[in-house]
């Protein structure tokens, strides 16, 4: 399966029974090549810059009109702005200028939102940014671009956090932020069954990374911190479903199916998972990263991985003598791991493939 | 299905592919996951057992390298000035001795190579903390460069050539900023920026010797290391020139010195363009592009007068979109292939 001619692909379909027998147009992949990619990169950044100058454009206009000066003008403007983005996106969709136009568009209503409700909104502390998510979460149902999709997303998680770290304490908001976090990821192939999909786990995995970093770096530092049973047990508590529903996704979504996946991930999941749960999100996102050629989910991974340490190296409630014979342990861990699916998965698979 | 490696690349396309059939209703979702599974996207048993056999071990190592460090750190203070040295030294030869031992060829054995190089500027960098050798860091950049040389000439990498490149053009933004900055002879050079046109003489004269002598990139990442250095000449040739619109008119001093800088990098971009259009290398060519809208735009910003806003952003849209779109269209013209001529 290494040509790159979609009308093999299209027979393969249709042998497999998935799809009728291909006629002569086997699909979309057919059609005229699209440009280049440097030439769709050059369209698109002219599309943004465009989009800049009509906002700049805009922004002048309504500045001698003295538009901006309220909360609620603001708030207004932000809204007709993200109806302009949608509009144009979904009147544009395919032109890579417009769609980048349309970005231009939607970042700046957002920002404007942004600018009207922190006022509006003051009074009410942790509800400040929910009418602004409650925004994102419209426009990412109707505009179906994954790079707009990936941008919402990140947004919507991070302002989702942060009016959750300002009501709960946070250990209660760190988790419920995760849990939230991969109930979207599993959702929202569901949510946008038409393909662009991805754009909205990936940040999503990576947001999850990220919450688990800061909340959960390593048990060790946490118990060191506040030497609780009770307290450790609760930021295990919190991990382990985010990490078991994570599971799921790759099962769901990925396809690893093959019982050596789920052996491998149990055996994360269960073992790593408690003793270094950040670093284990961030292993699961680099395998899923690398075996379905996304390399931007493995890039996300291996940040995570540095943060990671970056963090314990100044948690300076442990010496680093201590750290580093952690360290050594997970490491240790970590290669029986290895050793382990090597051996007992490769029994697996054969037995697998046997059946 | 057979577990053999997935090229990333003719992967992507199959899942943009399955993608546009679903996002064009040709296939029903609900089918996707059989799709995915009938043109190879989803590995099999095998081929995800190894991956995470080797992602584990990979960590474990990882998470051993790290613990060294800490170990290092937490005994730091307590080591001489030799023992920090011989340590560092030793990291250097053992990364040196792996590479030799696996191959620069073998991914492992070209990872090892740059985490060698990487260890060479830990060693500068240590020694000017003992020696308190002064504060040059651009010192430090150009003898790390320099010593980075003969391996690099041996190895014949393209990701050991882009370290060495980002290492260089450090050393020279720091000359520039450090020692130029306060030059006598520099006045002569402020109607343009000289450090950008220092980085167009020294990204284009490695561009030329990496166009020229094309064994110097060895085997590795296909034109990453030309394609870079093009972009790196192209940014600095409309850095200069722009830096040189925008100049306050009124001076009398470097007007001469100017003008020449000016000139240079446009005979500098004039070439590239020529060159690259011959080789119908997109990617240069829209870079190339990119960077002639921006000075055509610091010509326009600099004839129009600005006390007009309303105007000014008029023109600016109107400009911005007419350009790229006519670049876009020439561009397209010239080869829908994306790959440089003769390129595999």
């Amino acid at each position: 399966m290494n040509t790159t001619d979609p009308s093999a692909w299209a027979e393969r379909l249709a042998r497999a029974g998935i799809t009728p027998a291909p006629a002569a147009d086997p699909g979309p992949g057919t059609a005229a090549p699209a440009a280049p990619w440097a030439v769709r990169l050059l369209a698109g950044v002219g599309g943004f810059i465009g989009g800049v100058m009509i906002l700049l454009l805009f922004a002048v206009g309504m500045a001698s009109l003295k538009f901006f000066d309220t909360p609620e003008a603001a708030t207004f403007l932000g809204l007709v702005l993200a109806v302009g983005a949608v509009l144009v996106y979904r009147l544009g969709a395919g032109g890579v200028a417009i769609e980048q136009c349309a970005l231009a568009i939607s970042i700046a209503a957002q920002i404007t939102l942004a600018i009207g409700i922190g006022p509006l909104f003051k009074s009410g502390g942790h509800l400040t940014w929910w009418p602004l998510v409650a925004v994102q979460a419209t426009m990412l149902v109707l505009v179906r671009n994954r790079l707009h999709r990936t941008l919402v997303c990140a947004a919507m998680v991070i302002l989702g956090a942060l009016s959750l770290r300002q009501v709960a304490a946070v250990a209660v908001w760190s988790a419920a932020a995760a849990l939230a976090a991969t109930a979207w990821a599993i959702a929202a192939p569901r949510l946008a069954p038409r393909g662009a999909a991805d754009g909205a786990a990936a940040p999503v995995f990576g947001a999850l990374a990220g919450l688990l970093i800061v909340q959960w770096p390593w048990t060790f530092v946490a118990w060191k911190a506040n030497a609780g049973a009770a307290h450790l047990a609760w930021h295990w508590a919190a991990a382990l479903p985010a990490l078991v529903l994570a599971a799921g996704w790759l099962a769901a979504h990925a396809g690893v199916t093959a019982r050596i996946a789920v052996f491998a991930l149990a055996l994360a999941a269960g073992l790593l998972g408690l003793w270094l749960p950040a670093w284990t999100t961030a292993l699961c996102l680099a395998v899923l990263g690398i075996g379905t050629a996304r390399p931007g989910w493995a890039i996300v991974a291996a940040l995570a991985m540095i943060v990671s340490v970056g963090f314990f190296y100044y948690s300076l409630r442990v010496t680093l003598i201590e750290k580093a014979v952690w360290m050594a342990g997970a490491g240790a861990a970590c290669l029986v791991l290895a050793a382990l699916v090597r051996g007992v998965g490769g029994r697996l698979v054969r037995q697998e493939e046997g059946s | 299905m057979p577990s053999t490696p997935i090229g990333a690349s003719t992967f992507a396309a199959r899942r943009n592919w399955l993608d546009s059939l679903v996002a064009g209703g040709r296939l029903p979702g609900a089918q996707l996951q059989r799709a995915r599974r009938a043109l190879a996207l989803i590995p099999d048993g095998a081929l995800w057992q190894r991956l995470i056999a080797t992602v584990l071990a990979g960590s474990g190592i990882a998470l051993w390298a790290a613990a060294l460090v800490f170990t290092v750190a937490f005994n730091w203070d307590a080591l001489g000035h030799f023992s920090r040295f011989a340590l560092v030294e030793t990291c250097i030869a053992l990364c040196v001795a792996a590479t030799l031992w696996r191959g620069v060829d073998h991914a492992a054995g070209e990872a090892l190579l740059i985490a060698a190089c990487l260890g060479v500027g830990a060693l500068l960098a240590l020694f000017g903390q003992t020696y308190q050798t002064g504060a040059d860091p651009w010192s430090l950049f150009f003898v790390w460069a320099l010593l980075l040389l003969p391996w690099l000439l041996a190895a014949r990498r393209a990701a050991a050539w882009i370290l060495w490149i980002v290492v260089a053009n450090l050393a020279l933004g720091l000359y520039c900023e450090q020692v130029l900055g306060h030059a006598r002879w520099m006045r002569l050079l402020r109607h343009f920026d000289a450090s950008a046109l220092l980085a167009l003489a020294l990204n284009g004269a490695l561009l030329v010797a990496f166009e020229r002598l094309r064994w110097l990139g060895g085997a590795g990442l296909q034109r990453a290391v030309p394609r870079l250095l093009a972009l790196l000449t192209l940014t600095a040739a409309a850095a200069v020139l722009v830096a040189w619109i925008v100049t306050p008119a009124g001076r009398s001093d470097g007007i001469v010195a100017g003008a020449a800088g000016a000139l240079a990098a446009a005979v500098a971009l004039a070439a590239m363009v020529r060159v690259y259009l011959l080789r119908r290398d997109l990617v240069i060519l829209s870079a190339a592009a990119l960077a002639t809208i921006s000075v055509g735009y610091a010509i326009l910003t600099r004839m129009l007068e600005l006390g007009d806003a309303f105007g000014f952003f008029t023109l600016s849209a109107g400009y911005w979109i007419g350009m790229i779109t006519g670049a876009v269209v020439l561009l397209r013209g010239i080869g829908v292939d994306g790959t440089a001529k003769g390129e595999p």
